[in-house]
């Protein structure tokens, strides 16, 4: 509980908010406490912690391999965009809430993370498994969900996932309905038909 | 008071207002088209045509706190993206009240929702003028097909109708240009769905976008349709039907046009000296101020609901219920085409062969139900469109996989899927209505609109089938995989709403005789969705365009007579 969230800075606000949103949510006075504050860009919001937690995953998420992956393609600063300026506050507190819940899970010490490459990918298998075949409904599995979605929105409209890894024509001229696969060799970047 | 004076008033300049403009300027009339919503020019003002997915920060989402504050409803219709959202209405501006969930998809701008629509074309036959008379719901249509056809062939070669000759009595042949290819998926389901349902069509949709524009089509601009698929974001090349690519400008043409935009109808003033309507008086959206427009014909196209409003916020000594009146029915027998569903499955063996371009159209399943006689549970029918493809990376946001496995996935297109979704057709009921607000007004002191449409006995008991259909016709086509779709629909969702100003051959349960002219006020003419006597489950817009034509026809006669 936070007494007197009026009384204190945005900033040691979030940071607050931060500590205690492991074992409670976010009270509409907390979140009224936050609005009052005359808040500081929103660029503020996410910290060097979350950002490194969102790299690495999407990273491991769609990596690099003969084309650019998520992160040469600028999806983490894209994901960054997206919390700031479309998702509600409400939304983007709870994804980062979830986002910081994820990194805890994989801690075997006190280091935040899984340390080898093939332990990282292991533990967030497990999550995706768990978040997107099991439907796990817990903050941390919603914030994988929103991550993964993200992600690949991200990566498959940037211009390296569009087209360079997939098949980009953007006025084709014509419709051909019936052509040799081999011809075209990838997938329309397009999500319409 | 300064009340300038046209010949004609066109409310709406959408895909029936369009047309009312076209075919009155082109008969000599000066003309006035009153648009509520703000200018969107074609080509100029279709910002996103060009723009690549990483042009746009957001990659086409919208921010959800605009989301929730300015598009609660808009929201719910599914091809709602930051490409098209300046198209749509500002719902918290432009408020309404639902008695029961009403889905009210609308866009307030030049061209009204000629911007948004799915261009899908399709005739309606006697099958569906006869049907009110054959089951007794509804009153029985003033017309028949005999009255429309040489409309329906006038309206389609103007606009440009894609679609092949396939011989069907109740999905009458029009004038096509070329019709887009069904693919390689089609092709391959096609014989065994022919063996499965010899009494069953599967054709080519046929659509408003020109496969092979006309000398007519390409001196008004327009050009061939490029097949990218993005037609709600606008198209530069015209290649679609719009009243921004093809029936605003034909009007411009002839010089006779004045085009005033945001200028909300209040309501039809009414000369009960004269015995008809005298003029329009108009609040301007942004200045507040109000002028009053005089014309000697008025047409109301302002789509089924916002004529539905302005007819009963026209009050008078004469017409205290609202202009036109007299029947008491203005604001009744609201219908939409039930979307309740469909089904989807896998066409195998074919994964060697894909497609290039996009198609603003796929497959049309005319229905098949009911068309001699009665032979359901239920009355009337429903028709499928729909289109099978091959999913690309999007398919892959709520599923498991992460890493080079799932980069590799994604690499290539899934399996070809085939997707129907039905249009059932929604009987006219009296209580299924819309009425006034007696307590809330909108910005501009027009009360707001209350709906109050249910689906009732034969809606609920046509609804299962519709889907039980599709999931029994892939599956015994040969598709694997089959399963049904349930779509969340309310009334309202198939954005095909209709009704509420009907014609009828009594003036006493209906608002339009024959030539879509108000009974009560013989210079009042309404030929948008508002004077559907019956929804059949054919795509309307085409039938608001043909009767649009016809009914300018008539009245330009019957002035030029003496007789309005």
């Amino acid at each position: 509980m936070i007494a007197n969230p009026s009384k204190l800075s945005r900033r040691q606000l979030i940071h607050a908010v931060g500590a205690i949103l492991a074992t409670t949510t976010l009270s509409p006075g907390i979140l009224a406490a936050i609005d009052q504050q005359n808040p500081p860009p929103k660029s503020r919001l996410i910290t060097r912690y979350q950002r490194r937690i969102i790299h690495t995953c999407c990273d491991l998420i769609l990596p690099e391999t003969s084309t650019p992956g998520a992160v040469a393609a600028g999806v983490p600063d894209f994901i960054d965009h997206i919390l700031v300026n479309y998702y509600s506050m409400e939304h983007a507190l709870q994804f980062l809430q979830g986002i910081e819940q994820l990194a805890q899970m994989g801690t075997h010490s006190d280091q935040w993370m899984p340390s080898t490459d093939s332990e990282r990918f292991n533990w967030l298998l497990q999550i995706d498994r768990e978040a997107l075949r099991d439907k796990k409904q817990t903050t941390l599995h919603q914030a994988y969900r929103d991550l993964k979605g993200l992600t690949l929105v991200g990566y498959y409209t940037s211009q390296q996932g569009a087209t360079q890894e997939l098949h980009w024509d953007p006025v084709p001229g014509a419709y051909r309905g019936d052509v040799d696969y081999s011809s075209v060799g990838s997938a329309s970047a397009s999500t319409r038909s | 008071m300064n009340s300038p004076s046209f010949d004609a008033i066109v409310i709406g300049s959408g895909i029936s207002g369009g047309w009312a403009a076209k075919e009155l300027c082109e008969r000599g009339l000066k003309t006035l088209v009153l648009e509520r919503g703000p200018d969107l020019q074609h080509v100029q003002d279709y910002t996103y045509d060009f723009a690549n997915p990483w042009d746009l920060d957001g990659r086409g989402m919208i921010s959800e706190d605009i989301r929730s504050r300015d598009y609660p409803v808009q929201q719910r219709c599914g091809v709602f993206t930051e490409y098209n959202r300046e198209r749509f209405v500002n719902d918290r501006l432009h408020p309404y009240i639902e008695k029961h969930p009403f889905d009210w998809i609308r866009g307030y701008q030049t061209g009204g929702r000629s911007v948004l629509w799915g261009r899908q074309t399709y005739r309606f036959s006697d099958l569906d003028f006869n049907a009110n008379k054959t089951d007794g719901h509804g009153t029985d249509w003033p017309i028949r097909y005999r009255d429309l056809a040489e409309w329906y062939d006038y309206v389609e070669a103007f606009a440009g109708i894609a679609g092949n000759t396939d011989g069907i009595d109740h999905l009458p042949d029009g004038v096509f240009l070329p019709p887009i290819e069904l693919n390689a998926a089609e092709k391959a389901v096609l014989p065994q769905f022919k063996k499965a349902f010899p009494d069953r069509h599967l054709i080519s949709a046929r659509v408003a976008n020109l496969t092979q524009p006309k000398s007519h089509h390409t001196e008004l601009g327009r050009n061939p349709c490029q097949f990218r698929n993005q037609c709600h974001r606008g198209c530069s090349f015209g290649a679609y039907f719009s009243s921004q690519s093809a029936t605003l400008p034909a009007a411009r043409n002839t010089g006779n046009l004045t085009q005033v935009n945001n200028a909300i109808v209040k309501e039809i003033v009414y000369d009960a000296e004269m015995g008809r309507a005298s003029g329009v008086r108009v609040i301007d959206r942004l200045t507040h101020q109000e002028t009053v427009y005089q014309a000697r014909i008025v047409f109301l196209c302002a789509s089924t609901l916002g004529t539905v409003q302005v007819l009963l916020n026209s009050v008078s000594d004469h017409f205290p219920n609202g202009l036109g009146n007299s029947s008491g029915t203005v604001g009744r027998y609201l219908m939409d085409h039930m979307m309740v569903g469909g089904a989807s499955g896998y066409v195998p063996n074919l994964d060697d062969r894909y497609y290039t371009g996009r198609r603003p159209g796929g497959i049309y399943i005319p229905r098949f139900v009911n068309l001699q006689k009665q032979t359901e549970p239920y009355l009337r029918g429903f028709g499928f469109q729909g289109s099978a493809s091959r999913g690309t990376w999007n398919r892959r946001l709520n599923t498991e996989g992460i890493g080079k496995a799932l980069k590799a996935e994604l690499h290539n297109p899934a399996p070809w899927k085939m997707t129907i979704i039905g249009f059932g057709e929604m009987l006219p009921h009296a209580d299924n209505r819309a009425t006034l607000s007696r307590e809330k007004r909108d910005e501009w002191g027009i009360p707001l609109l209350e709906v109050d449409v249910q689906l009732r006995d034969n809606e609920r008991a046509m609804q299962p089938h519709i889907i039980d259909s599709a999931v029994d016709m892939l599956k015994q086509s040969g598709l694997q995989n089959v399963t049904p779709i349930s779509l969340n629909y309310r009334p309202g969702g198939s954005i095909h709403e209709m009704g509420g100003a009907r014609m009828g051959s009594d003036a006493s349960t209906s608002v339009l005789n024959r030539h879509n002219q108000s009974h009560d006020v013989r210079n009042l003419f309404i030929t948008d969705g508002s004077s559907m006597a019956s929804t059949g489950c054919q795509n309307p817009s085409l039938t608001y365009m043909a009767m649009t034509a016809r009914a300018v026809d008539y009245a330009v006669k019957e002035l030029k007579q003496g007789r309005l």
